[in-house]
């Protein structure tokens, strides 16, 4: 129901206020009708109407907006002359109802204009025409400033609950990475401090408190891992990963290599400034090394992680020509490490026997501060 | 937990005559990987088992290792929950890629978080890493066999894992002619010169351009070239 959109989003004082505000220009207009016109029944109605109508918005928006809709519908309808100012609350009814349901905004809307439309039929006066028309714009620009109004609305909502499960997933991932860890560490030094016969009482109490300690740990995990939702731009950002993955990986293997490029599903946050791209260059310029140095029977496999704070790229593969250092990097790879570098980031690379790996570790929202030093011609080093 | 190592002892009982054992550590935590290592230490020689333990934090290197390495892992002690990546997709990865080592999933969280995906990732067993002494040396030497560890947990075997998954089609590497096709027209060679060139018809030709497309995953031949322009290939 649109009230219950409206208390979810706290927009009931808006509501109200905006239903009181609208009753000012139609009240005065009814009661100057009143007053200089002869004070008749259907006049003395109109005032009512007038001064309920926005009333009952304010108080009860689910039914005072139908109300402020029926009553522009019928003062159209009905051959007597209504203050045509009765038509903003009918505005700020059509508002309120596309911001609580887009069908309900779309059929108060439509109700009014073919009251509009049936205004100008009645008369047969074919020149009110566009005047209708222009009402019935009038009448949409209304629903459609509710309906982007809880769109908004509803866009920040996300992200201020994604913010919080953010939050959440860190703190758990934090609690996991430092503390369940540490713990099972413990628990393992004194099975292996048992072995070697210290005394078992002290090493049974370390255990109990650290297996204590474990228990309560997990729970709290548990309470703060509810897992939400990644916002649009960091979907955007797997979806891309995901898509350089599949096709670099399609590419190796129709020049015969054998491997695999593990991207996450779904990553905690979208990585800010350069360190997105970065990712994906890297992807690239890696892909590009495999396939002029990796040994065509000896795999190859990518991965791309990231934990919130940092993004990390390795990759192993076997070189073709064991006798040198691993592959050579050429130009592309020189500029991946020097954008790494400037980051604040780690570049190690590693060879063991034919086996040749990358380690590129960078922050995640991280820029690259100097982007102006990035312009300027690179030293270029030849591997 | 003294009894462990009376446990222990009665798990390398059943693993005389296995020889070597070749057992790889993936965990984000240095700390872990030396303490399993040191835990593995103390199975190893024992009663004619040697264990070849390998250690790394580096996720890419220990899925390298089981599977394009010449000496098989026999079964890779993963962590779930490594830095940015999940343990489980690193497992399914492992099968993706056809690899029989077996995987034991350790956890510090609480394994009901893991236990069903890991199971269908094709994981052997999941260990709570505060419990890995008292059922180490069993889980190893089961999974060791390819069976999963306990025998009623519901994992699959290394066996029924690999049976169970369906792999994608790999596209066929480029054939040499295709190359030849390739490198001949990135060095400005026509259609109708290349056929010449190689005693084909030209229509030929123009049937190895759609099938490079095909393998390459490519809309247009322009971004065939393009990709082989970038890689430096030819």
């Amino acid at each position: 129901m649109a009230t219950d959109a409206m208390r979810r989003h706290g927009l009931r004082p808006w509501v109200a206020a905006l239903s009181l505000l609208s009753a000012i220009p139609s009240c005065m207009d009814a009661i100057y009708y009143a007053v200089t016109d002869r004070a008749d029944v259907p006049r003395l109605v109109t005032v009512a109407v007038t001064i309920v109508v926005p009333l009952w918005m304010a108080v009860r928006p689910a039914g005072g907006t139908w109300a402020a809709v029926a009553t522009y519908c019928v003062a159209e309808l009905v051959p007597y002359r209504f203050p045509l100012t009765l038509m903003v609350p009918a505005y700020v009814a059509m508002g309120v109802l596309g911001y609580g349901r887009t069908a309900y905004g779309m059929a108060a809307g439509i109700l009014a204009s073919c009251a509009a439309f049936a205004d100008v039929l009645r008369e047969g006066d074919m020149s009110r025409l566009a005047g209708a028309t222009t009402m019935t714009l009038s009448f949409a620009v209304a629903v459609l400033a509710g309906i982007a109004l809880r769109t908004e609305h509803g866009r920040r909502e996300r992200q201020r609950e994604n913010e919080e499960y953010q939050r959440n997933a860190w703190s758990a991932q934090r609690l996991h990475d430092y503390t369940t860890n540490d713990l099972c560490g413990i628990i393992m030094l004194v099975d292996r401090a048992r072995s070697r016969g210290y005394d078992e009482t002290l090493l049974d109490h370390i255990e109990n408190l650290a297996e204590t300690a474990l228990r309560q740990t997990r729970l709290v995990i548990e309470a703060l891992d509810t897992g939400g939702l990644p916002d649009d731009e960091t979907v955007d950002f797997a979806r891309d990963v995901a898509r350089v993955a599949a096709e670099r990986q399609r590419v190796l293997a129709a020049l015969g290599l054998r491997g695999k490029i593990v991207v996450p599903r779904n990553f905690p946050d979208a990585p800010a400034g350069d360190a997105g791209r970065l990712t994906v260059d890297l992807l690239q310029e890696l892909s590009a090394n495999i396939a002029k140095y990796a040994a065509r029977g000896g795999g190859y496999v990518i991965t791309v992680a990231c934990d919130g704070a940092n993004m990390s790229v390795n990759a192993s593969n076997t070189a073709s020509d064991p006798s040198g250092a691993g592959p050579g990097m050429g130009t592309g790879m020189l500029r991946c490490r020097d954008r790494v570098e400037r980051m604040g980031g780690t570049w190690r690379t590693s060879s063991s026997g034919s086996r040749w790996s990358l380690e590129a570790v960078f922050p995640a929202g991280g820029t690259s501060a100097d982007v102006e030093k990035i312009a300027q011609p690179l030293n270029v080093r030849r591997a | 937990m003294a009894d462990n190592l009376r446990g222990m002892a009665g798990a390398m009982g059943d693993g005389v005559g296995r020889g070597t054992i070749r057992v790889g550590v993936l965990d984000n935590d240095s700390l872990t990987v030396e303490c399993m290592r040191a835990l593995l230490g103390r199975l190893n020689r024992r009663d004619g088992v040697e264990l070849d333990v390998w250690g790394t934090c580096d996720t890419a290197m220990a899925i390298h290792r089981c599977c394009f390495d010449p000496d098989r892992t026999d079964v890779l002690f993963l962590d779930m929950a490594l830095s940015g990546i999940d343990g489980v997709q690193v497992c399914r990865t492992l099968r993706e890629m056809r690899s029989d080592s077996g995987v034991v999933g350790m956890t510090s969280y609480d394994p009901d978080t893991y236990r069903i995906p890991l199971r269908n990732a094709g994981g052997q067993a999941l260990l709570d890493k505060s419990r890995l002494s008292d059922v180490l040396a069993d889980a190893l030497f089961a999974v060791a066999d390819g069976e999963c560890y306990p025998a009623d947990s519901g994992f699959p075997t290394v066996a029924q894992s690999l049976a169970a998954r369906h792999d994608d089609p790999v596209p066929k590497p480029l054939t040499f002619i295709e190359q030849r096709v390739i490198a001949m027209t990135l060095g400005g060679m026509s259609a109708g010169q290349i056929a010449r060139e190689l005693g084909i018809a030209e229509s030929t030709v123009f049937s190895h351009h759609r099938n490079i497309k095909q393998k390459m995953g490519k809309r247009t031949w322009a971004d065939v070239l393009n990709e082989f322009r970038f890689l430096h290939l030819f």
